[in-house]
């Protein structure tokens, strides 16, 4: 569906400020895949990002959105944004409307949906993010919750009905109770088959929450597969500055005990396993 | 891919105007700018251009940003040339119905056109030389003896340099909302005036709040940090004016008079 190909950003090219963000890049996106893109400050991850809805142009290289290049010119903007939905880091810092309909609204309107379907998008959006619509739905954006907040901005972009919806650090500076509630909501997205990009700094929320992994360092893909792969090669993730997921390190510990405690993405059952064993 | 420059942005080099004295570079450019509304003569203002010609090529700053340095005056300058042209008495040397253009029209226009054009050149030479520590340093010491008369100084000095560093701030987060709010469908390049206008709500809008929260949380920083209004403060950085800065005053005055004194002889 969405493809990078041999794609290069030079900012500030011939001047010295230059600073190759990413460097021949090409990878592909498919429907219903949940992937994270994982690398450290200034890895390139947030360049990629606003390369898949056109929002910068590769230096080199193409970006084909079901084949179409989208940077050719043939393409709607509005086609574009339609497929992909990106929510920024801090997303509450961009609201402006009076209320949380007005708010959650502005981008099916400007899609052009009438008044009816932008209601129905409204609605839809809210309840997916888990909001009791009714008791919120004129609240201002503005006197939420910092979670409220964070899940409304979503539901903001949700409300497009994108088929990839990323996430650029959707978790950044909230406390456990908001990260783990912008999470469950994230998961339903992923059962009801949208395809989810997330952006973290947080490897054990990456871990957990993706099946293929892109690893970027000073602009490079070093790798792209699952993630179960991934943080099972320690030296690359040590190399590129990353740390390795607190369930992964923890059940490294349990296996010179327990050696055949079974790999998982979940603390959970690494707990429940262990209950077991010791209560025999 | 350029990263958008705004107009004067600090240019890093380690050219020899980089090294000046902030006094001498702010003094020196207020006094041509002063000075250009002085010069009369075509030799004049051709002698002030290659004069700020010199100095972009010793700054060792992108050329191109300096022509690119007029954009933002463009249109204040079409209009004036073209307000000149047209709407100044004197011998009429073309006319076409009631449009009449006339020799003193077209002789205002070209100087007024030149003073602009220098107005920006030299002000783009001050901005993209200094940063804006050095900026706010040396507007310090230059209103530091307005003391005496109870004028806040240190305070006047301090608002001018948050302001300044705020500016590069403002611009990147102008840069993430407007990415934001177009990804969310917003088109800030279309339509008329007023449609143009009302899309720039979303924009505006986050811009104004964020920078107000961060205004709130400088100050409740600063003041967490001892800061008081009135404070008597040491600098930091101390300035000297060394032989190089010299030179500067001494070329800026001799190309100035130059200019002055071929005027007078023709």
């Amino acid at each position: 569906m969405l493809e990078i190909r041999n794609v290069s950003v030079i900012y500030d090219p011939k001047t010295i400020f230059k600073k190759e963000a990413l460097i021949n890049v090409s990878l592909k996106i498919g429907y219903g895949e949940l992937i994270s893109i994982v690398g450290k400050i200034g890895s390139g991850k947030s360049t990629l990002i606003q390369l898949f809805n056109g929002l910068i142009k590769p230096d080199q290289g193409n970006v084909f959105l079901n084949g179409i290049d989208i940077n050719e010119g043939n393409m709607l903007r509005k086609e574009i944004i339609k497929k992909i939905g990106i929510v920024f880091q801090y997303p509450e810092e961009q609201f402006f409307a009076e209320t949380v309909f007005d708010e959650i609204a502005f981008g099916p309107r400007n899609l052009g949906q009438n008044d009816v379907k932008v209601k129905e998008s409204v609605l839809y959006s809210l309840e997916t993010m888990g909001f009791n619509v009714s008791e919120i739905i004129e609240r201002s954006p503005f006197h939420l919750s910092g979670g409220e907040k964070r899940r409304i901005a979503i539901a903001s972009v949700l409300a497009m009905r994108p088929d990839v919806i990323v996430l650029d650090e959707p978790a950044a500076g909230m406390d456990y109770e908001g990260k783990m509630s912008i999470v469950t909501q994230v998961r339903k997205q992923i059962e009801k088959g949208m395809t989810v990009v997330f952006v973290t700094h947080d490897m054990d929320e990456a871990f957990y929450l993706s099946d293929r992994l892109i690893a970027l360092d000073k602009g490079y893909v070093v790798f792209d597969g699952p993630s179960k792969d991934f943080f099972q090669n320690e030296p690359l993730v040590n190399k590129i500055g990353l740390e390795i997921p607190f369930t992964i390190s923890f059940r490294k510990k349990l296996l010179k005990c327990f050696p055949d405690i079974p790999f998982s993405k979940d603390i959970d059952s690494l707990i429940e396993f262990l209950s077991v064993r010791l209560s025999h | 891919m350029n990263r958008k420059n705004f107009f004067g942005q600090y240019q890093y080099s380690n050219s020899i105007l980089h090294s000046l004295d902030p006094r001498v570079k702010i003094l020196s450019i207020f006094y041509i700018i002063v000075f250009l509304f002085f010069v009369k003569s075509l030799w004049g203002y051709l002698i002030l251009l290659a004069f700020v010609i010199i100095l972009v090529l010793l700054s060792k700053v992108n050329f191109a940003s300096a022509i690119r340095s007029l954009k933002p005056i463009l249109y204040l300058l079409i209009f004036t040339v073209v307000f000149q042209i047209f709407f100044t008495p004197g011998n009429v040397v073309f006319s076409f119905h009631f449009i009449k253009i006339t020799k003193e029209g077209l002789n205002l226009a070209i100087y007024i056109a030149i003073r602009l054009m220098l107005l920006s050149f030299f002000t783009f030479i001050l901005t993209s030389t200094t940063s804006s520590i050095e900026l706010s340093d040396g507007f310090q010491a230059i209103i530091s003896p307005l003391k005496i008369i109870h004028f806040p100084s240190e305070d006047v000095a301090l608002m001018i340099s948050i302001s300044l560093q705020f500016v590069p701030i403002l611009f990147e987060e102008a840069d993430r909302i407007m990415k934001a709010q177009m990804s969310r469908g917003a088109d800030f390049n279309s339509g008329g005036i007023v449609n143009r206008a009302k899309s720039f709500l979303p924009l505006i809008l986050p811009l104004l709040l964020n920078a107000f929260n961060r205004a709130d949380q400088l100050a409740i920083a600063m003041e967490a940090r001892g800061f008081v209004v009135g404070g008597k403060r040491t600098p930091y950085r101390a300035m000297r004016i060394k032989v190089k800065d010299c030179i500067f005053i001494l070329s800026t005055l001799a190309v100035t008079l130059f200019s002055l004194f071929r005027w007078t002889i023709i």
